[in-house]
C-alpha cells in the first residue's frame, strides 16, 4: 500500500470501519513511512480531543427518573379502574356546565400565543438578540415580515425588554419581544397585519371596531390590537387592564 | 398472560435496553439542540414515542441506533418549531466521497503533523465555537459517532441517508472543526 492509498483510508481506519485485512496493510505501511505515521498520529489526536470533549457530560438522575416513571405500567389504568364512578360523575358535571354556560368563541390566536408565551415563562425559549435586527434574520424574513415589527414594543412605564427573537406562531412569522413588567414575564408578538387572514376568529373580533380586544389565553391575559401595518399581541399573567395598557402603549414604527 | 403482566414485561425490557445509553442520549440531546433546555423536552418525548413503538422494534436491529434516530427526529422537529430548519445538503455518493478525500489529501491539504501536534492545548470554548459552525446534519453525524459510538451504517439508518453521505458529512464536519481550531490556535500563537 502506498501513501495516497493509506491516507485515503485514514478516516475509515481511525473509525474502525475497515476490514481487518486492509487495516493490517495500513499498519504495515505506517511501520515503514514516518510521514504517514505522523499524520495518522496527529489525526488520531484530533479525533480523541474532539470525541473526548463532545462526549463529556453527566446523566441527570431527576430527568431519567421522571421519564422512567411515565413508563411504569398500570399506573394510570389501575387508577382509572378504581375511580371510574367518580370520573363518570365528573364528566356528567362537566358536560352540564358546558351545556349551560354562555356560548363564547375564543380567538384561535390566543391558544397559539399561549403556547409560545408558556415556552418563554418556562425558559424553554429566550431572546436571540437585542438591538438592531441581525442581517441574517432580516434576510430570512424578507417578504414575510418587515424589520419594523421588532421595534413595535410597549412604551408604558414598567415594561422592560429583555431581547427579541423570531417565532412562528401557527406557522406565521412573528417578531417577538420578550420582556417583563412588574417582575412578570411579558411576550409581545408582532405580525404583519395580513396575518389576520390566518386567524379568522381574531379578525372578526379585531374588526368589530374596538381599538383593543382582550381575551383569556389559558392562564394568561391577552390583548390584541392593530398598529399601523402590524397586528400586535401582548400576553402576560397580569390583570386585563394592565395588559390592555401595554398593548395601547405600542407605537406605530412604520 | 394478563394484559398488565405483559405491559410490565414490556416496560422492564425497554428500560433494560434504555438505561445503559441514557447518559449518551442526554449528552447527544443537549449538544444537538439549539437551546439546551429543549433537550429535556426532546428526550422525554423521544423516550415515550420509542416506548409506544417498542412492539415494532426488532431485536436484530441496534437499539442504540433506533433510539438515536427517534431522538434526532424529535430534536430536528423541535428546532424547526423554533424557526431553525434542518438543512440536508445534497447527498454525497461514494464516488463524490472518494473525490473529496483525494482532494483533501492532495499536496495543498493544509494540515500537517507539525501544526497539529498538541491538541490538548485547544480550549473547550474553541471546540464549542467550532461545533456551532456546523450545520444541523453535520453536527448530528459527528455527535452520533463521537457520543453514541455508532457505526457508519447505523448513522445512515438513523438519519435515513446513504452510507456515502454519512462519510461525506462526517468528513466535512471534522474538516470544519479542524479549520476552526487551527484558526483559533493561530490566533493564540500570533
Amino acid at each position: 500500500m502506498n501513501c495516497l492509498e493509506a491516507r485515503k483510508r485514514m478516516q475509515l481506519y481511525l473509525d474502525s470501519e475497515l476490514e481487518a485485512e486492509t487495516s493490517f496493510e495500513i499498519e504495515k505501511h505506517l511501520e515503514t513511512c514516518s510521514e504517514c505515521a505522523a499524520m495518522f498520529k496527529s489525526e488520531q489526536g484530533f479525533h480523541q480531543r474532539v470525541s473526548g470533549f463532545l462526549s463529556k457530560g453527566e446523566r441527570t438522575p431527576s430527568l431519567w427518573e421522571s421519564v422512567e416513571s411515565k413508563l411504569m405500567p398500570g399506573r394510570f389504568r389501575v387508577g382509572l379502574k378504581s375511580i371510574w364512578p367518580v370520573a363518570a360523575a365528573v364528566l356528567v358535571v362537566f358536560l352540564a356546565v358546558l351545556w349551560f354556560q354562555p356560548k363564547t368563541e375564543t380567538m384561535e390566536l390566543a391558544a397559539a400565543a399561549e403556547e409560545s408565551h408558556r415556552a418563554y415563562v418556562h425558559r424553554v425559549i429566550g431572546p436571540d438578540f437585542d438591538g438592531p435586527v441581525p442581517e441574517k434574520t432580516a434576510r430570512a424574513l424578507e417578504g414575510k415580515l418587515d424589520t419594523a415589527a421588532f421595534y413595535c414594543q410597549p412604551s408604558a412605564a414598567g415594561f422592560v425588554s429583555r431581547g427579541k427573537r423570531v417565532c412562528h406562531i401557527d406557522d406565521v412569522p412573528a417578531a417577538v419581544i420578550l420582556g417583563h413588567c412588574e417582575g412578570v414575564p411579558v411576550s409581545v408578538m408582532v405580525f404583519e397585519r395580513n396575518a389576520l387572514e390566518r386567524f379568522p376568529k381574531t379578525k372578526r373580533y379585531v374588526g368589530s371596531g374596538e381599538s383593543v380586544v382582550c381575551s383569556r389565553a389559558g392562564s394568561y391575559q391577552l390583548a390584541v390590537r392593530i398598529v399601523g401595518k402590524h397586528l400586535v399581541c401582548v400576553i402576560a399573567d397580569l390583570s386585563r387592564r394592565r395588559v390592555e395598557e401595554l398593548a395601547l402603549s405600542v407605537n406605530d414604527r412604520t | 398472560m394478563a394484559r398488565g403482566d405483559k405491559e410490565k414485561l414490556k416496560a422492564e425490557r425497554f428500560l433494560g435496553l434504555l438505561k445503559p445509553i441514557e447518559r449518551e442520549l442526554e449528552v447527544y440531546g443537549r449538544r444537538l439542540t439549539f437551546h439546551s433546555e429543549d433537550a429535556l423536552d426532546a428526550i422525554q418525548n423521544a423516550v415515550l414515542r420509542a416506548y409506544r413503538a417498542f412492539d415494532r422494534y426488532h431485536e436484530d436491529a441496534s437499539f442504540r441506533a433506533w433510539m438515536f434516530r427517534i431522538l434526532t427526529n424529535e430534536i430536528f422537529a423541535l428546532n424547526r418549531k423554533r424557526g431553525r430548519i434542518a438543512k440536508f445538503e445534497v447527498a454525497v455518493d461514494m464516488e463524490n466521497w472518494q473525490a473529496i478525500v483525494e482532494r483533501a489529501h492532495s499536496e495543498e491539504y493544509p494540515y500537517t503533523a507539525a501544526s497539529m501536534e498538541d491538541f490538548s492545548k485547544i480550549l473547550d470554548e474553541d471546540l464549542i465555537k467550532a461545533l456551532e459552525a456546523l450545520n444541523e446534519v453535520e453536527k448530528s453525524v459527528l455527535l452520533m459517532k463521537a457520543v453514541g459510538g455508532l457505526r457508519y451504517r447505523e448513522i445512515a439508518e438513523s438519519l435515513e441517508i446513504p452510507l456515502g453521505s454519512v462519510m461525506g458529512y462526517l468528513f466535512r464536519a471534522r474538516q470544519k472543526m479542524r479549520n476552526a481550531l487551527l484558526r483559533s490556535q493561530r490566533r493564540l500563537e500570533g
